[in-house]
């Protein structure tokens, strides 16, 4: 045939030729590409250069100088740049990571509200989705940082305990947290065998489920044999009940404070080389002492109205006696001071009995013609029998309060003269009472188990122990949280609106009742509408979390522009940020892809 | 419009018959809309009773009443003894007896025919799976397409869509069954494999109301045909009276349209 020994290829001139103007036109754009990176690169290069600014990343060693308040792991200002900017990443995921599972609580539960049958229930998800989309995301961390959590907790030196061992206060909250001890490391092979059986476990039931007769739950046997192997490793590995080699306490009683190190030289000192021991647990004991503080006027609506001391970090499960006394009784006497505890014996308030019934009435704190409260006024506080367990802190270090020797302070002679808070030492007072004993404290190293309970303590300005968010992180969690979530519960009512009605009338034909129609057919097919979009909503929240500085949270963007302005490095700080911020990106669209994977629906 | 409307005619199923469905003085409203009037109508088991009427005349509206998805206003609905109230056990009762084949089949996407079938006997009559997957095998068998089990509704045909639908309210062994135009949505050469399932059904003496506009099912097995238009039931008669000598106008001018 004719048409047979026509060649096309050799035919066709190969510019008009698709397959040739196709890779033609490909290697057009990756060199107009190439140019273009390549005049990007040598352009800020020479500007960097001709400016003196570093254009690579050898200042990632140097001392960053950059002073963080929030910290997951050890940092100082003396550590070099790349672990501030780390500390900055770890900050970004501590808000995305809590900031997207409770975003998506909210979300699933105001999309679910907004279809509700109940006209109440459905007007107050409508309410909050539309009031809060619609305002401003930086109005809302605005919102809850200045209008909401500095202004409305009370003072730290007076927080808000709740049952728990919970403190709120205008520094943030703090709770009790389980820490990971030097025992840890004998549990970790025990959690990784919990977690391979619990995984068999899982493939096994399924397989099981797709055999049996009823409907087999695939989780909860999987789950209770990862619980009790994580339990029965936990109790093996609290077994050995030996400290490690040279673990030492070095603890000076009048400061109240001291450090769990391990002496490694074996000098029985702490040497600079003797690493600091975190979340070891101890248990400081005081045979009797004696503690000061003043009392102190507290400001309410701008007018002088209480007189209330507080005997930071003392609680009376810690004392077997103790005794609340002034610190110059035959002034009180004089003037006739009382003291009423709030809680004994740590608070209180000085009062003056004026109506004479013997009890304290609010308003006798302060002065009947002056409305002034008793500031200043010294109190002495004897303990006896004090005895503290603590868990020193990431640094290894254990706090109490700072204790003096018994009678020191009430000795009459040398009151006036001597420091409330110096140790036995002083010649004066060694001269004047004979009975004054030398302090001494008794600080035992308990053993621990693999995780150990740190409390939370306030002395008087700030937090120790435990798990503290301060109100920065809290203010921008609660606005990215409730600004995502009714995005996501707009997204989540869409799902299952889009779901076809005939969907729920055949499943409810079934005689399925409204909660099995909506768990095992409306809920399963929404889920697969809502994920892409809700993904999305979650790579915002985590993007928005750079508008941290209007709450004065250290996170990466804050750090990175902190650095930035130091090092003048401004094009590898950008790159290290895009970079940061891409990693998150792919993780979350890995993530996305598997779920989206499994979830596909079969199409003929 | 309403005063103009004649006198609502009774369908009442022959007195020799053991009534399992009877619906007294029907009247149900979507907002002012007066979707269905005075309906009485009543089954006897094993009757098979066919609904025909224009296209927004309620006969979706009355079939959906039966198993209260959707609710009426006045009058009584009774299905096997249960009378359908406000009491959700009366009506988890009555949907149990009742199974339902809409149009656009409504399968679960989701789960697979298998599962899709079982979904309910798991979890409404609480059968082991094993049991429910071989009541389940069975009634494919029954539809024709036992091969199908493992498969996706996406990836079937619309005319084994409609049979799975089938097999899958037949596994509940339902009393009755009600049909809400089965074949409207599918393509014509696959009608009559839907059908002929329908046929077979209705041959083994199951109770069905079926909404439909096939009159030569209507002739095979249908008892009786019920025609509706503006939410009355115009005229009622064997599928005989309908082709030859239909009473009431409007019955003629919409059969005119139809056959
Ligand atoms: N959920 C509803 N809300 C309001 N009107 C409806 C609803 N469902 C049906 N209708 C109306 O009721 C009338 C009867 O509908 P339907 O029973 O579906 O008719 P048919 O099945 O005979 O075509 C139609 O006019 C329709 O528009
Ligand atoms: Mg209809």
């Amino acid at each position: 045939m004719a048409l047979a020994d026509r060649d096309p290829v050799l035919r066709i001139p190969f510019w008009r030729n698709v397959k040739t103007i196709g890779i033609l036109a490909q290697i057009v754009f990756v060199a107009v590409i190439a140019l273009g990176v390549f005049v990007l690169v040598t352009n800020t290069l020479n500007a960097l250069g001709r400016a003196n600014l570093p254009a690579d990343f050898s200042w990632l060693g140097s001392r960053a100088g950059i002073p963080i308040a929030e910290t997951p792991i050890p940092y100082t200002p003396n550590d070099p740049y790349w672990r501030a900017l780390l500390i900055g990443f770890l900050n970004t995921l501590k808000i995305a990571g809590i900031g997207v599972i409770l975003a998506s609580l909210i979300g699933i539960a105001v999309g679910v509200m907004r279809l509700a049958s109940n006209w109440l229930v459905r007007s107050i998800a409508t309410v909050y989705i539309e009031l809060l989309r619609n305002i401003p995301l930086a109005v809302q961390i605005v919102f809850w940082y200045t209008a909401v959590l500095l202004p409305i907790p009370p003072r730290i030196n007076n927080p808000i305990e709740i049952p728990g061992g919970l403190y709120l206060s205008n520094v943030g909250l703090a709770f009790p947290f389980l820490y990971p001890t030097y025992r840890f490391g004998a549990w970790v092979p025990w959690l990784v065998l919990a977690v391979v059986v619990a995984v068999v476990g899982v493939v096994w039931r399924r397989r099981l489920a797709q055999r049996s007769e009823r409907p087999v739950r695939v989780w909860p046997l999987p789950l209770v044999a990862l619980a009790a192997i994580a339990a029965g490793g936990y109790y093996v590995a609290s077994l050995d009940r030996t400290l490690p080699d040279g673990l030492a306490v070095d603890f000076t009683i009048d400061r109240g404070r001291g450090v769990v190190y391990r002496d490694l030289d074996g000098n029985g000192v702490r040497g600079p080389r003797d690493p600091l021991m975190p979340f070891a647990s101890t248990i400081v004991r005081i045979a009797e002492a004696e503690l000061t503080a003043s009392t102190q006027n507290i400001t309410e609506s701008g007018q002088l109205v209480r007189s209330t001391f507080r005997f930071p970090m003392i609680l009376e499960r810690n004392v077997e006696a103790a005794v609340v006394d002034f610190g110059d009784p035959e002034e009180a006497a004089e003037r006739g001071f009382a003291i009423h505890f709030t809680r004994f014996p740590s608070r209180g308030v000085v009062y003056v009995d004026r109506d004479g019934d013997g009890e304290f009435t609010p308003g006798e704190e302060s002065d009947a013609e002056t409305g002034i409260g008793y500031g200043g006024v010294r109190l002495v506080m004897t303990v006896v029998g004090y005895e503290r367990h603590i868990v020193a802190d990431r640094d290894g270090q254990v706090r109490t309060p700072a204790f003096s020797p018994s009678g020191t302070v009430r000795s009459a002679e040398v009151a006036p003269a001597l420091n409330p808070f110096s140790v036995f030492g002083g010649a004066a007072a060694a001269e004047s009472r004979d009975d004054i004993v030398p302090l001494e404290a008794d600080v035992e190293l308990l053993p621990a188990g693999p995780l150990v309970l740190s409390r939370v303590h306030v002395p008087v300005s700030s937090y120790e122990g435990g798990m503290r968010l301060t109100v920065n992180y809290l203010a921008l969690l609660l606005a990215l949280v409730v600004y995502t979530s009714a995005f996501i519960g707009e997204i989540v009512r869409g799902g299952i609106q889009a779901v076809a009605k005939g969907q729920r009338e055949a499943a409810l034909a079934l005689g399925l009742s409204p909660s099995q129609t909506f768990s095992l057919v409306v809920f399963p097919q929404a889920l697969r509408i809502v994920l892409p979009p809700v993904i999305s909503q979650y790579l915002n929240l985590t993007k928005n979390s750079s508008l941290a500085p209007l709450a004065g949270y250290g996170e990466l963007f804050v750090i990175a522009t902190i650095v930035q302005n130091q090092t003048g490095a401004s094009v590898p700080v950008a790159l290290l940020l895009i970079a940061s911020y891409l990693l998150i990106s792919f993780v979350f669209a890995f993530v996305l892809n598997i779920v989206n994977d499994r979830l596909a629906l079969v199409e003929r | 419009m309403p005063d103009t409307a004649p006198a609502a005619v009774r369908a009442d199923a022959p007195t020799d018959g053991q009534p399992i469905i009877e619906i007294e003085g029907l009247n149900k409203w979507f907002g002012e809309f007066h979707v269905l009037r005075d309906i009485s109508l009543s089954v006897n088991k094993g009757e098979v009773v066919v609904v025909i009427g224009p296209s927004g005349s309620g006969k979706s509206t009355l079939i959906r009443c039966i198993n209260h998805l959707e609710e009426h206003q006045q009058g009584r609905i009774v299905v096997d003894g249960t009378e359908l109230t406000d009491d959700v056990r009366n009506i988890d009762q009555v949907r149990r007896e009742t199974g339902m084949v809409f149009q656009s089949f409504n399968l679960f996407p989701h789960l697979t025919v298998l599962e899709n079938i079982t979904l309910a006997p798991i979890r409404v009559r609480k059968w082991k799976k094993s049991k429910a997957e071989e009541r389940a095998r069975f009634f494919l068998d029954k539809v024709g397409i036992p091969e199908q089990a493992l498969k996706f509704p996406g990836q079937l045909s619309g005319g084994q869509q409609q049979r799975v639908a089938i097999a899958r309210a037949l596994t509940m062994g339902p009393k009755v069954m009600l049909f809400d135009e089965p074949t409207s949505a599918l393509d014509p050469e696959v009608i009559g494999e839907v059908l002929e399932v329908m046929v077979a059904l209705a041959q083994e003496g199951m109770t069905m109301i079926v909404v439909t506009h096939e009159m030569g099912f209507a002739r095979e097995v249908g008892d009786r045909v019920i025609f509706m238009d503006q939410g009355q039931i115009v005229e009622v008669g064997t599928p005989e009276h309908f082709f030859l000598a239909p009473r009431e106008e409007r019955t003629k001018a919409f059969l005119s349209k139809i056959l």
